[in-house]
């Protein structure tokens, strides 16, 4: 055969081989980059909605009432639709459109969370994503004797309620190390932990002033009624039962049983809240996932249900850190499935968690001002572990801290005499945030205020658990009875 | 003598044929899939700076490693937009009805890397600040030179591989 039809052969088995490999890389191609776009997409569109719900909450004074709370979380959801089906190129009138690929949203808040996801409307007999019931984060604990429910949230206030030995109570309140606390004769609490219980003078207004003394006081009466109840032998993790009345222990092969007294809170042994692997926070969080788990799941369930999709789909797997940063802060979640991309469908999700709200106070979110012998402000707001509060040897400063919030913007309306709105903007706290640990965030590593070794050390423990328990004392609370 | 010159024809013809249209056809692919997996890695890691709110010289070096199994080398541009509010809070507390502009004052990858150097190889952001990630190839890939040598388009600023990732940072960076 000449050379010219073995050139020509070749050519007709190779070329369609390169173009059909070429075609198939492109959608490969195509594929995996729609993929990191949709992914980016939601991603941001969450954080739309989580950046919404904080403005909303954080200039909304009744925010804290249900039904406020209820509204914010819904503009929220509409930022997000509104965010997503623009960025996905819906555009904003078909933000309905998105809504088909959002099996479920998560809002987990202090004391439980909501689901926002498709149901059936028996009225017009549509499914429509709708925000189900507030889920509040608990337990059930059933002895021979003893039926008592537990209500937990992000920190170490819980309320507890039911049946024991026969008669029914219930009380809320904040649990602390019942060993640490130091009693005045007529039983005032003025030792915690080494730490002296007094009013605070600086930097707080009048109305505050005692709340620390009221925290640490109500929190000691509440442990102590506990203690005094028996409520701490029957709050074990084995004794933990399902509102199907299944025992955790028996539903779950992932939950961890043991008979120990999860509630008696131990400085000494590390149970407190504030050791991320105490025994109190292990059981809590047990508790906390596996009802986000179990609820999410039925909402995908229901949204497979439904769906008229060629697939079902699974909820996909979260990792320990996803589920470390929902077990303790305030977090959206969103789920997105069944878009196609190139050969696959879609399915992913995406966690934010919120820096700034008025719903939890967490450690990481307290900011410190450090105050003169007179009283005056030195001007700026740090971290705790800021290097600059730690330099400060002058021993007649005092430190005080305030949540996070407090030092954002804040917009008021007004009317003036022609009838005009004048929009003010205001800050509680007028500090500035310091260039090393606020704006750089630079600052020391890790520093345990409880053991620390600075010169000012006992002033930073102080205004430490001054702050945490102010903030505390002061936040609305819908698990708390009164 | 015809045949000849038709003979040498033919085997030139054969060679880009069989040779040359083969192989500019695999290294474009091989180009394409390397532009997908830069692309990919420059969005994973630029949305992870994002979510974690840490540029970690760990997780820079793996980035660069990641890049690198592509087989082509890379000119990788860093900008991290650190906000600062305070001259907005400023003059919103001159004038209460103006809100301040916010200002971002910019670090590159060598300004990233003295920070690294004096942190434990850990920088971290807060909520608000932007994070900026460009790369592109410095080496000269076989499908560029296939393409130079048949079409030469030849200059200074020819790349064929090139990605870019923005976004603002969504979390304050924590210490673990």
């Amino acid at each position: 055969m000449k050379l010219q039809n073995l050139t020509v052969i070749f050519a007709i088995i190779v070329i369609p081989v390169s173009l059909i490999l070429s075609a198939y890389i492109q959608v490969q191609i195509d594929t995996a980059s729609l993929q990191a776009q949709y992914d980016t997409k939601l991603l941001n569109a969450t954080h739309d909605a989580i950046e919404a719900f904080q403005l909303n909450t954080l200039n909304n004074d009744y925010s804290i009432n249900s039904d406020s709370l209820r509204r914010d979380i819904k503009a929220a959801l509409s930022t997000f639709t509104n965010s997503l089906s623009t960025a996905i190129g819906f555009g904003m009138s078909a933000n309905r459109t998105v809504l088909s690929y959002i099996p479920a949203v998560v809002f987990t808040l202090y004391d439980g969370y909501y689901v926002y996801s498709p149901d059936l409307n028996e009225d017009t007999n549509n499914y429509e994503h709708v925000l189900k019931p507030y889920v509040y984060y608990s337990a059930k604990y059933v002895t021979s004797y003893d039926d008592i429910v537990v209500n937990y949230s992000l920190d170490n206030f819980i309320t507890v309620y039911g049946k024991v030995n026969g008669t029914y109570l219930n009380n809320s309140g904040y649990v602390i190390d019942l060993d640490s606390v130091k009693l005045s004769n007529d039983g005032k609490v003025i030792e915690y932990d080494g730490m002296d219980i007094s009013t605070e003078t600086v930097g707080v207004n009048s109305a505050d002033s005692n709340s620390v003394k009221e925290y640490y006081q109500n929190a000691y009466n509440f442990s102590k009624w506990l203690n005094d109840k028996g409520i701490y032998g029957i709050v074990k993790s084995e004794n933990a039962v399902r509102a199907d009345g299944k025992k955790y222990s028996d539903a779950y092969k992932e939950y961890n049983a043991n008979d120990e007294e999860i509630l008696r809170f131990s400085i000494a042994k590390g149970n407190t809240e504030e050791v991320a692997t105490s025994m109190f926070n292990e059981h809590k969080r047990d508790i906390m996932r596996l009802s986000i788990q179990d609820n999410l799941n039925s909402a995908i369930a229901n949204y497979n249900g439904h769906s008229e999709g060629l697939s079902t789909f699974a909820m996909p797997k979260l990792t320990e850190q996803d589920w470390s940063k929902i077990l303790t802060n305030v977090n959206m979640i969103s789920f997105m499935q069944g878009i196609q991309v190139g050969t696959k469908l879609y399915n992913n999700y995406a966690i934010i968690t919120s820096t700034s709200n008025k719903q939890y106070v967490s450690p990481e979110s307290l900011y410190f001002v450090e105050y003169d012998n007179t009283g005056k402000s030195l001007g700026e707001y740090h971290k705790i572990n800021c290097e600059k509060l730690h330099l400060a040897s002058n021993s007649d400063h005092i430190i005080v801290g305030y949540k996070g919030a407090d030092f954002e913007k804040r917009r008021t309306v007004e009317t003036n005499a022609s009838g005009n709105q004048i929009e003010y903007y205001t800050y509680l706290h007028s500090e500035l945030g310091c260039y090393k640990c606020i704006v750089n965030s630079i600052e020391e590593d890790n520093i345990d205020v409880r053991n620390s070794n600075a010169s000012n050390a006992k002033q930073l423990k102080k205004a430490y658990y001054y702050a945490l328990a102010r903030e505390r004392n002061n936040l609305y609370k819908t698990i708390q009875i009164y | 003598m015809g045949d000849t010159v038709m003979t040498i024809v033919a085997i030139f013809l054969a060679a880009i044929l069989m040779f040359v249209f083969p192989l500019m056809s695999i290294s474009e692919r091989t180009d394409d899939i390397a532009q997908l997996r830069v692309q990919t890695a420059t969005v994973e890691y630029v949305d992870d700076v994002r979510t974690t709110g840490r540029v970690s010289r760990d997780e820079y070096e793996s980035y660069l490693q990641t890049l690198a199994s592509t087989g082509n080398t890379y000119d990788v541009d860093m900008e991290v937009k650190v906000l600062d509010e305070n001259p907005g809070k400023k003059t919103s507390q001159t004038e209460q009805t103006k809100i301040g502009e916010n200002i971002y004052y910019s670090m590159y990858t060598s300004q990233i890397e003295d920070e690294w150097n004096s942190r434990n190889g850990v920088m971290k952001l807060k909520e608000g600040d932007m994070v900026v990630v460009t790369v592109k190839n410095t080496n000269t890939t076989i499908a560029q030179m296939l393409k130079n040598f048949l079409y030469s388009i030849t200059g200074n600023e020819t790349y064929k591989i090139s990605a870019q990732h923005t976004g603002v940072v969504m979390t304050n960076g924590s210490n673990n």
